[in-house]
């Protein structure tokens, strides 16, 4: 288990390596990567393992313990079979992660009647709002003062979590459950497109009275007054944090990465609570918001 | 002195009845001949003199409120720039994720309308060069090395016929397969059809390629406009054969990667094209028609004009809706501004010629001034980015332009042929086509509307 091959396109083993050390186990102490596959969040960012690049699969293979291969339906079919077949030839464990629907799955309708809880609104707006890292940040800020957490939130962090910990690779310190005996509860809600869709969410804006609420927009979105505007309007208060993807499309289904945000397309920029999903200190400013608004000063005390 | 604070909006007339379309707020109103009158004396005195006015009129107090309200604004957008610009050395670097590669000048066939077939075209001409294997292998290593952001990359075959170099074809594909590990590729060509043996469809199939075939249909019309170059003769029969023997022996794949892209010159009939193409098992989804015009060569005025209505039909109806996805989105613009239809050029479909010279795409004129850079010394960044801004030729008409979330200039129609440059006086002949389709578009829906 020490040394886990990353098998994955770009962009996953970027999303994964920006929370590699709160969502892998302890036992995996380093990873190893194709260089065609080392992300730019690597030059800068704070990775706490060990990454290791080489230059051609035959490498990887050889030098892993493990192999995870990660959303394979996106990489060279013929690939995958090659990396299973080296794979079962020199007796390594191979795990997958789809970032799909998964069959055992199952949805739990969220109640939202249950106001003793802790609640975290978390909103994804467009394509690729990468809102797993917003989720996972706020999972493990939670489980950071061991408060466990009730979780409705997108398939595609299920999806992870579900599977790392089937194969025995999620990291022990995450505290969930499905079932309601939590002291918080995380509601994701896509929102697609269109920000006018949170009006359609009757029960949520009825029944919730959000501690944290944030926002997960792509690249494109400059709207940020319109956010203010609605979470004013239904909750008496602005967001506590908006999230900007640097992920866009640039057409026939495909996505571009901007390797930093800038300001310029955006109105009034400044004003509003905006967040790059790939800052290094995402975590700590995510864990910090969170902590101010669901705990009370010394001296006050929630009966 | 002509005020600068005059609204940004359209207002016109259809069938008797009075319209406003409002470019802020994207929205189309009907109006009474009062309104009517009223907004065009809010048009030609500006809002800050129309506030100054006396309130004698009852109307002024409707058009008050619709400026109160937020509409008629007089400013929308404060610059006009691509707001991609920072990133472009950035996305030249990592994201390009699409390249066309010239493997032959050559071709076969001499079509009526081919901007190559021409003799003595200037910018584009048949000649035998075929790219060479170590140009071709450095385009892919090129791709290799810009591509690092994208899970996807595409590699087009383009010509002349490509399937003249068929070899090198083959070539590029085996390196390109060993070459990514972790890139789903997926391989295009487009073929005119007589090439497409056996040997050479098993290993398109066997490649998942797209194919997409210029076929211009029933026999009558594929003869006349495609012949061979050596003889002369129709090529009906060579084509119509091999194109039907993909569909018997690979059904599957010809349903979902084999198109065919029937060039439509202007009087031809639209229906029965797809007519045939349907007794021939072909799907609709399957047929992409083009527009052509003919370069003078047996060009038959008179045929053509019995037949222009139809032919407009046809040709507009893709712009339509564009057009309608364009009015469906009511989100407000951002302040920094640049309109549809231009690309970031390089990223998306970066035509590499037989010489390893970079153009934007494949559908431009190859002249000097358009070309973006080439394999020994890279992009050329400061003409990309001055393509992809080309909105700043016309800046002040852009922030003032009724139409401007209907725009969508290409750079490539900005050049001024004679001057080899992209000039703001050929910019604004498209200017005014631009205006005068959007407004065809608001007409079209208001009719549309009033059918329903």
């Amino acid at each position: 288990m020490k040394n886990l091959f990353l098998f994955s396109t770009f962009s996953s083993s970027h999303f994964l390596l920006q929370f590699e050390d709160y969502v892998f186990n302890k036992k995996i102490e380093n990873i190893l990567l194709l260089e065609e596959t080392v992300p730019h969040l690597l030059c800068d960012a704070n990775i706490s393992r060990r990454i290791t690049i080489f230059q051609s699969l035959e490498e990887c293979i050889n030098h892993s313990d493990c192999i995870l291969i990660v959303d394979g339906c996106n990489l060279p079919q013929d690939k995958v079979n090659g990396v299973n077949e080296m794979a079962v030839k020199s007796s390594k464990n191979v795990f997958t992660l789809t970032f799909d629907e998964i069959k055992d799955i199952v949805d739990i309708a969220p109640d939202y009647e249950n106001n003793d809880s802790i609640q975290l609104l978390i909103f994804s707006l467009g394509i690729n709002p990468e809102v797993s890292i917003t989720e996972l940040a706020v999972l493990k800020s939670l489980s950071s003062i061991n408060c466990k957490s009730s979780l409705f939130i997108s398939t595609k962090t299920k999806c992870i979590l579900k599977q790392l910990h089937n194969s025995g690779l999620l990291s022990d310190d995450l505290l969930f459950s499905a079932k309601a005996s939590s002291s918080a509860r995380i509601y994701t809600v896509d929102l697609r497109n269109k920000i006018a869709n949170l009006r359609k969410e009757h029960e949520l804006i009825r029944y919730t009275r959000p501690d944290f609420i944030s926002f997960n927009v792509d690249f494109d979105f400059y709207d940020y007054k319109l956010i203010t505007q609605y979470t004013s309007a239904f909750w008496g208060r602005s967001p506590d944090a908006i999230i900007k993807s640097r992920w866009f499309s640039i057409g026939n289904g495909r996505i571009c990465y901007a390797d930093t945000l800038t300001k310029n397309h955006d109105n009034e920029y400044n004003n509003y609570p905006i967040l790059d999903a790939d800052d290094i200190s995402l975590f700590k400013l995510v864990e910090k918001k969170l902590r101010a608004n669901i705990t009370f000063p010394r001296g006050i005390k929630k009966l | 002195m002509p005020n600068d604070d005059k609204p940004i909006i359209k207002t016109f007339t259809l069938d008797g009845k009075y319209y406003l379309y409002d470019t802020f707020s994207n929205r189309l109103f009907e109006l009474s001949k009062n309104h009517f009158i009223e907004t065009s004396i809010l048009y030609k005195i500006g809002i800050k003199q129309y506030f100054e006015q006396e309130k004698t009129r009852p109307e002024h107090d409707d058009i008050m409120l619709l400026i109160n309200k937020g509409l008629l604004r007089a400013e929308i957008i404060q610059s006009v720039h691509n707001y991609l610009t920072p990133y472009l050395k950035y996305m030249l670097k990592s994201c390009v994720n699409d390249i066309v590669l010239q493997v032959t000048k050559d071709c076969n066939f001499k079509c009526r309308y081919c901007g190559f077939a021409v003799d003595n075209n200037v910018d584009r001409c048949h000649t035998n060069q075929l790219m060479p294997l170590s140009i071709a292998t450095k385009s892919i290593d090129f791709l290799f090395d810009h591509s690092r952001d994208v899970n996807t990359i595409g590699i087009a075959f383009y010509g002349g016929e490509p399937l003249l170099n068929f070899q090198l074809v083959q070539s590029i594909v085996e390196y390109t397969v060993s070459k990514f590990n972790t890139k789903r590729v997926e391989f295009r060509i487009t073929t005119n059809g007589s090439l497409l043996t056996d040997n050479i469809v098993r290993f398109l199939v066997e490649h998942k390629f797209r194919i997409s075939v210029s076929f211009d249909g029933p026999e009558y019309v594929q003869n006349l406009h495609r012949t061979f170059k050596s003889n002369g003769k129709g090529t009906y029969k060579n084509v119509f054969s091999n194109f039907t023997k993909i569909r018997e022996q690979y059904p599957e794949f010809f349903y979902t990667n084999v198109s065919v892209m029937p060039v439509v010159v202007e009087g031809e009939d639209y229906e029965s094209i797809i007519q045939f193409f349907n007794t021939i098992g072909v799907r609709n989804e399957q047929v992409k028609m083009l527009n052509a015009e003919l370069n003078g060569i047996d060009y038959h005025p008179e045929k053509i004009e019995n037949k222009k209505n139809q032919f407009q039909n046809v040709s507009l109806a893709d712009a339509y809706t564009k057009l309608e996805e364009v009015f469906d989105k009511k989100i407000m613009l951002p302040q920094i501004w640049h309109h549809n239809g231009t690309c970031v050029p390089g990223i998306k479909r970066l035509f590499i010629d037989c010489d390893g010279t970079f153009f934007p795409c494949e559908k431009i004129l190859f002249r000097d001034n358009l070309s973006i850079g080439n394999l020994n010394d890279g992009f050329d960044y400061s003409k990309i980015e001055s393509l992809m801004n080309i909105g700043e030729l016309s800046a002040d008409r852009c922030k003032k332009c009724w139409a401007m979330r209907f725009c969508e200039i290409c750079f490539s129609t900005c050049n001024d042929i004679e001057k080899c440059a992209i000039s703001r006086a050929q910019k604004e002949k498209q200017c005014d086509a631009q205006e005068a389709k959007a407004l065809w578009f608001l007409k079209k829906i208001i009719q549309k509307g009033y059918e329903q």
